[in-house]
């Protein structure tokens, strides 16, 4: 495999399951090397992508592109060079953290022993599981076992490293933790990172894009995303009843509850009325605004390319 | 309210899952199949109606045992499912009692259970009602056999079932514990079975399925006319039976509420552990977030070095689990256990322990994996549930999605769980060498060959085990569906069983079928190795085309697609996998047009239906011939050639045919021998036209130009060539071998005039062929066919036969000169009285026993050599055999005639049977003869002796006295030699040895039959002619007298001298015995022959008490019945009015079971209860009627009575 980065193409793909369900809906990326959040709702289509960049799942239509591997075609090229952490996976529970890593160094081609040796040692003081390393699988936490998947993952020092909602379930100094080593990798492989935490992306990720019902609303630099929205969230500290007749009035990208009123976030390009003070926008209204259609696909292509650019 | 809601969710949820469905239809459509392949052939030959109540009761016996294995998802999904989809979060901490909760699912699976069997009465209705069948096999339509059968064995055999199945799983909270008790019950059902002979009434209540009790009526136990009308209620030992599994299960189910608790109980242990070092690992390692150093940098390198290195550690991966899982290796090891536990009895001739050598071992070790009545179906089932836990534990784990994406290629992923499964077996099959090798050690006696063990289980067994195991894995690999994986694997394991009753012969077109291999120490492997390769090597290839195709189907991802499966495999199937699937290819149709060219070329390939049809055929075109005049044979020249190395025979042979008829002969019709042979070269030494030639059945008929007048005679020289040429779809011919080679007249020779055994005997098969309806057996009072028997000729014969030179040639006839010529040994045997024309030839390296008889009463002429030709090595046994040869000829000369022959001979066939086959002269005497070793008989019974002592008793009863081939033929033959071989115990071995031999006939009584039966006059079965005929004879000379007897018989041979017309039957004997026998006892006669008579006696109360001056009084109740039982199985009662034997027996001394006999005297019984009074001079201590159990009472145990003693 080349030494220098390579980059990894979506082009067009589609998939319709059996049940009737558009997982993707002609999705196209371009994915730099560095870390690429890839965001949206459950159900957005996020992990049916996943897996099909880690070879485990056929397009209907479309093509991926790793350099120039052609993903759907060249799957044992891929795998090569691929390391996915599932959004969920078991273990053998009797196995040990090494035995099992060892065993997975294999599948993934790294035969001399004391070459195996020596990247499981490290891959297990990176996770910080060298301790726990005779300590039998079936025992691991959530945590430990999310760490056990990333030192597989990283087995084999992969250029396209795949991992689906990782955080989702780890306590916040496991995802502190996670993100950390998450962030190591990101300089010379493509690192997608699939989640709907925003947070995730907010402090990782170089670029990303949002993703609801298959398709592609956004595809940005979160920072340029934040930056384009300025000056065009508004918020509002409402009640209850009221927010159907503002959502009426406005468009309304998010409402949560505040010390038992209801903080609104409208967007607006100019100041939408009374009461409402400019907010400094966040990811957060990045992917709010994406999902309620505010920054629709249409709208976002020129700048998407741009970001690409 | 609770109960009901659970119920009902659980039962609509399984209720629409598709595979609840697929189970009801398999069920059906295996009713269906049993019913209409198995049972109406049976149906057409007569033995019982279609729909008769048993019929159904079997099918459905047989359908619930099998679908123990593949019903048992739905017991194991109601108890486990929550636990396994981790459910249980949210219904076990609802507010549900246990009660509601486990007796919800429980009913629901119960419910469906029942519901899926009624997928049997569906299938039996179809299979008997709508698929054509002829309305007479049909009686009429009975709701209530229906109904009986479903209610009282399938709902309760459901019962049971799901009881064990769900507790198993509810409390293991694994479906798995479901599918291990289907598959110990399914077991239970078919390894009780075997068994039910020796364990009795514990067979029926040990078995929960019922299976074998309903099996045995249909086979045994019930009379035809039970059979057709009799309903299987719940009464006796089913009911018992039916009460205490009940019992049992309830039992189950009471402690699996008891035991289960709404929670995992594994799961809370191991949290705890979990979670605290993983919290000190925070306070600890608090600072150590962001990680440090750089990442390893290695990377993988590609390869087939490491694929390979891949497919070691795969392999080793997925066999450690599966070998350490309970139903692994330790499972394994019990059932490897098991099966040297049963070798001992197994390694027995008719209860008399063999010589455990290392080939009947192994003979008892291997087999078919088709064949039912072993242990080798449970192996199958095994390798079934081992290749779906190999094709689905990474996908069950969780951990299939990290492992599909690394860059191992699927092949490596296919064959590293054949290898583990292939390990596996490798195992099973150290474990059965293992228990082997124990059994033999523990029984002692015989050589331990290590070489053979690892040949034949690791070299012959195995191949066999993996080509299964690749055809399991394939099955999983491709369904995608973990149960209806097992279940498809299941029905092709069916369909692989059941290809030859469906129809379907040729082992070209069955998976991994063969001709089997054979290997005994006196014949080794001989040729039926060769085509087991050949047919292996073909299997293999398909195994390997088929794996080269269902590799790229190895699923990956989450694709289920059928299409979109296709699409990948059709892109994954690259040029090497193109490349290996044509080398397969070519294998197959290699090694295929191979075998079809020994199978279908080089031999004519005859199936079942083929050969019904040929014999048919014969019937059809040449019974016209059956009455024409036809020469009689009387003497036979042969020159014979035989090369066992090149498996070769030649014969120049000369008949000499002489018209004993009283008017002129103008042709002759002569059979060829068979398919294996060519014979050629017909002359007759007049003109004669050949004017019929009928190649495939081998039927020439000739003119002869100048008639045959009364009187004169006529010579026919022919040649007949044998050449092993490759092997039939049944394996090489086995006659002709390297040593043990042996072939007889009957098969290979011409013999004159139309052959009525060739004929078609099965009512079925003659109607089908439109034959003339007729019994399989001619009827004793047909008295045209009193002038058939087998073979009946009496010839003179001459033989001058060539050898190897290092063999012995055997054939009848005293052995003129013998000599060596051009390498090759050359033997002259000629018989200096005429024989029945049956005769063989063998040829092999024997040791001979020999010893001399001399006929006390002639000269010295009269010697008689008597030789055991036995394999090398076996010296047990021929001076026994010998010993009793000469006490044999010593008593029949005496008793009934003289011997005719100068030479009697025992010569060994190479197998691993113990039968005889008594021909004139030589006496055949199967391998496994000489190994059983009467020493260790706990009977103390010498089997050796009797048994040569009735085969010799066969040169007058069968080789003299040769019986026309009508019913109740093996009354004057095998009852009589019996008969006969008694009096040679009584009179040479003294009465000990009689009493041994009267037990062992009289074993056969306590296998449970039905009491329908013909007359023993009539009879044809094993168990009349071989032991109810033989006890009869022994009766009746108890009470008339043996001398009567045997005076009879002695008429009767003299009657019927060898070659006259009609052949005698057993009427014939009848009248001799009729004559002998006073008029008081000519009511017994009639009883023990002419009708099939039982007798029930029974001791009531014994009791006695002492008299003045020391005597006892004893007083008897004595209960007796005499009853007749037609062959429908109609009983009627008889009155009774007979001398019975009333014995008393003293105490029984230390060490002895009876004491001294105080009392044998006959008294007059009627039937009904009778008291009767003794004096007895000492205290009487137990009393039998009939105690020598002369009478036909199956019931002994209740003639016998402790006596009481009263003040």
């Amino acid at each position: 495999m080349g030494k220098h980065p390579l980059s990894l193409a979506i082009r067009n793909v589609s998939k319709r399951y059996a049940n009737g369900v558009q997982a993707l809906d002609n999705v196209s990326l371009d994915i730099p090397p560095g870390m690429y959040g890839l965001l949206g709702p459950n159900g957005a289509g996020k992990s049916t992508l996943m897996r099909t960049l880690a070879t485990l799942q056929e397009p209907d239509a479309g093509q991926v592109f790793l350099g120039d591997i052609d993903v759907v075609h060249q799957k044992e090229a891929v795998r090569e060079t691929l390391g996915y952490l599932p959004q969920e996976f078991g273990v053998y529970p009797k196995a040990s953290a090494e035995e099992l890593l060892d065993y997975f160094a294999v599948l993934k081609g790294i035969t001399n022993r004391a070459v195996r040796r020596e990247t499981i040692e490290a891959l297990l003081k990176q996770t910080n599981l060298w301790d726990k390393r005779r300590q039998k699988l079936g025992g691991f936490s959530g945590g430990m076992k999310q760490r056990f998947g990333v030192a597989v993952a990283l087995l084999g020092n992969p250029q396209l490293l795949i991992v689906d909602e990782p955080t989702a379930g780890l306590d916040p100094a496991e995802r502190v933790r996670f993100l950390n080593l998450l962030s190591a990798l990101g300089e010379n492989s493509v690192v997608i990172l699939s989640t709907h935490i925003v947070a995730d992306v907010a402090e990782l990720c170089t670029h990303m894009a949002i993703i609801n019902q298959g398709r592609i609303l956004l595809e940005a630099a979160p920072l340029e995303a934040v930056a384009a929205l300025q000056g065009r969230i508004w918020r509002k500290l409402t009640d209850k009843q009221t927010l159907p007749a503002l959502e009426q009035e406005h468009r309304v990208i998010s409402a949560k509850l505040l010390s038992g009123r209801t903080l609104v976030h409208v967007y607006s390009p100019e100041m939408p009325g009374n009461g409402f003070e400019p907010v400094e926008p966040d990811l957060e209204d990045v992917y709010f605004s994406a999902l309620t259609g505010c920054l629709g696909p249409a709208a976002q292509q020129p700048k998407a390319e741009e970001v690409a650019l | 309210m609770k109960f009901q809601r659970i119920f009902a969710l659980e039962f609509r949820y399984q209720l629409r899952q598709a595979t609840t469905w697929l189970y009801f239809g398999a069920l059906l459509l295996f009713a269906f199949l049993v019913v209409v392949a198995n049972y109406a052939s049976d149906a057409r030959d007569g033995y019982f109606l279609l729909n008769a109540p048993i019929v159904l009761a079997a099918v459905t016996a047989i359908c619930s045992v099998k679908w123990l294995l593949i019903g048992a998802s739905v017991a194991g999904d109601a108890a486990a499912r929550d636990a396994q989809t981790r459910m249980y979060l949210l219904t076990y901490t609802a507010p549900t009692s246990k009660a509601a909760y486990l007796g919800g699912r429980f009913l629901a699976a119960f419910a469906l259970s029942v519901l899926v069997l009624l997928a049997i009465p569906a299938g039996l209705l179809l299979g008997v009602h709508c698929s054509g069948m002829e309305a007479e096999l049909l009686g009429p339509f009975r709701a209530a056999a229906y109904l009986t059968t479903f209610g009282f064995i399938a709902v309760p055999n459901a019962f049971f079932a799901t009881a064990i199945q769900f507790s198993l799983a509810a409390l293991s909270r694994r479906a798995l514990g479901s599918y291990l008790a289907g598959a110990a019950l399914f077991a239970a059902a078919y390894t009780i079975w075997p068994l039910l002979p020796d364990v009795g009434q514990w067979g029926n209540l040990a078995d929960p399925m019922s299976f074998g009790p309903i099996l045995g009526h249909l086979s045994n136990d019930w009379s035809p006319l039970e059979k057709n009308t009799r309903l299987l209620l719940l009464e006796g030992p089913f009911l018992t039976n039916r009460l205490l599994w009940m019992g049992i299960s309830l039992g189950v189910l009471a402690f699996t509420y008891s035991r289960f608790q709404f929670s995992l109980p594994e799961a809370r242990p191991k949290a705890q552990t979990a979670t605290q070092p993983e919290s000190a690992g925070i306070a600890r390692g608090g600072l150590n977030w962001v990680a440090t150093g750089t990442l390893p940098q290695a990377r993988g390198t590609y390869g087939l070095a490491t694929q390979l290195h891949q497919l070691r550690r795969i392999t080793w991966e997925a066999f450690l689990p599966l070998a350490k899982s309970k139903a692994g290796l330790p499972l394994l090891a019990v059932l490897a256990l098991l099966v040297g536990l049963t070798i001992p009895a197994n390694l027995e001739g008719r209860g008399t322990p063999l010589l455990p050598r290392t080939d009947f071992v192994l003979n008892y070790l291997t087999g078919p994996l088709t064949q039912p009545e072993r242990f080798w179906p449970i192996i199958v089932l095994l390798t079934i549930f081992y290749a779906g836990e190999l094709v689905w534990r990474d996908r069950e784990t969780g951990l299939s999605d990290i492992a599909n994406t690394t860059p191992v290629p699927e092949w490596v992923l296919l064959l590293s769980r054949f290898l583990a499964l292939s390990l596996v077996l490798v195992v099973w099959q150290a474990l059965l060498m293992t228990a082997g090798l124990v059994a033999q050690a523990v029984l002692g006696g015989a050589k331990l060959e290590m070489g053979l063990y690892v040949a034949v289980l690791f070299g012959l067994q195995l191949v066999d085990c993996l080509l299964f195991a690749l055809l399991a894995l394939m099955v999983h690999v491709l369904v995608n569906q973990k149960f209806v994986g097992h279940l498809v694997a299941l029905l092709t394991y069916g369909c692989i069983v059941f290809a030859p009753t469906l129809g379907l012969e040729h082992q070209l077109l069955i998976f991994g079928a063969s001709p089997s291999w054979t290997y005994t120490d006196m014949a080794g492997f001989g040729p039926t190795l060769v085509p087991w390769l050949w047919f292996k090597g073909y299997w293999a290839a398909w195994a390997l085309l088929l794996a080269v195709v269902t590799v790229p189907f190895w699923v990956r991802g989450r694709e289920g697609n059928v299409v979109a499966r296709l699409q990948l495999a059709r892109r994954r199937f690259t040029g090497s996998a193109a490349r290996v699937a044509a080398v397969a290819a070519g294998g197959m149709l290699g090694f295929g047009s191979f075998i079809f060219y020994n199978t279908n070329v080089l031999h004519d390939y005859i199936n079942t239906s083929a050969a019904t049809a040929q014999r048919a055929a014969y019937e059809q075109r040449f019974h016209r011939y059956q009455n024409l005049p036809q020469p009689l044979l009387t003497g036979v020249k042969l020159r014979v050639e035989m090369y066992p190395r090149q498996r070769e025979v030649a014969i120049q042979g000369t008949y000499l045919l002489v018209n004993d008829q009283q008017e002129p002969i103008d042709s002759v019709l002569l059979a060829s021998g068979a398919a294996d042979v060519e014979t050629t070269a017909i002359r007759f030494n007049q003109p004669a036209r050949e004017v019929l030639v009928d190649e495939d059945l081998g039927q020439r008929l000739y003119a002869l130009a100048r008639p045959l007048l009364p009187g004169d005679s006529l010579r026919l020289s022919f040649q007949v060539t044998h050449k092993a040429q490759g092997f039939t779809n049944n394996g090489a011919e086995v006659q002709i071998l390297k040593n043990g080679s042996s072939f007889r007249n009957m098969e290979w020779l011409p013999a004159i005039g139309y052959q009525p055994f060739r004929e078609l005997d099965e009512a079925g098969a003659r109607k089908a062929y439109g034959l003339a309806a007729r019994p399989a057996t001619a009827s004793l009072y047909d008295v045209a066919a009193r002038r058939y028997a087998s073979f009946p000729e009496q010839i003179r014969f001459e033989a001058v036969v060539g050898t190897d030179a290092d063999q012995i040639v055997v054939a009848p006839g005293t052995l003129r000169r013998t000599w060596t010529k051009a390498g090759r040994r050359y033997f002259h045997y000629a018989t200096d009285a005429p024989i029945r024309n049956e005769y063989a030839f063998f040829s092999a390296d024997y040791a001979v026993q020999e010893g001399k008889w001399r006929n006390p009463s002639a000269g010295s002429e009269q010697e008689v050599a008597i030789q055991i030709f036995y394999p090398p090595g076996l010296t047990e046994n021929p001076a026994r055999m010998v010993r009793s040869a000469q006490a044999s000829l010593d008593y029949y000369t005496r008793q009934f005639g003289p011997y005719p022959h100068r030479q009697l001979r025992f010569v060994t066939h190479a197998g691993y049977n113990f039968g005889h086959h008594a021909a004139p002269i030589d006496i055949t005497a199967e391998e496994g003869f000489f190994l059983l070793n009467p020493k260790a008989d706990k009977r103390g019974f010498d089997l050796v002796t009797a048994v040569v002592a009735h085969e010799v008793a066969h040169q007058w009863w069968g080789n003299q006295l040769k019986q026309a081939y009508v019913e109740g033929a093996g009354l004057i033959s095998e009852s009589l030699a019996w008969y006969s071989a008694m009096g040679v115990l009584e009179d040479k071995y003294g009465p000990e040895h009689l009493e041994r031999l009267l037990s062992f006939l009289r074993e056969e009584n306590e296998t449970p039959r039905s009491r329908a039966a013909l007359p023993l006059l009539q009879a044809n079965d094993f168990y009349q002619n071989y032991r109810k005929g033989p006890l009869a004879l022994y009766t009746l000379s108890q009470y008339m007298g043996r001398d009567r007897v045997d005076a009879a018989l002695r008429q009767l041979l003299a009657k019927h001298r060898p070659g006259t017309l009609p052949y005698p039957t057993s009427l014939d004997l009848y009248q001799e015995l009729q004559a002998a026998t006073p008029d008081s006892l000519q009511p017994l006669l009639h009883d023990l022959f002419k009708a099939n008579t039982f007798w029930e006696l029974a001791t009531e109360t014994a009791t006695a008490k002492p008299l003045k001056g020391g005597t006892w009084q004893l007083t008897l109740t004595l209960r007796a019945n005499k009853l007749v039982v037609d062959s429908a199985g109609t009983e009627s009662k008889r009155p009774m009015q007979e001398w019975v034997e009333v014995g008393v027996f003293a105490p029984a001394e230390a060490g002895q079971e009876v004491g001294k006999q105080l009392y044998l005297q006959k008294h007059l019984i009627k039937s009904g209860q009778q008291t009767i009074l003794l004096t007895l001079p000492i205290r009487p201590a137990k009393v039998g009627f009939d105690p020598r159990n002369l009478l036909i009472d199956w019931e002994q145990n209740n003639n016998y009575k402790l006596v009481k003693v009263e003040n």
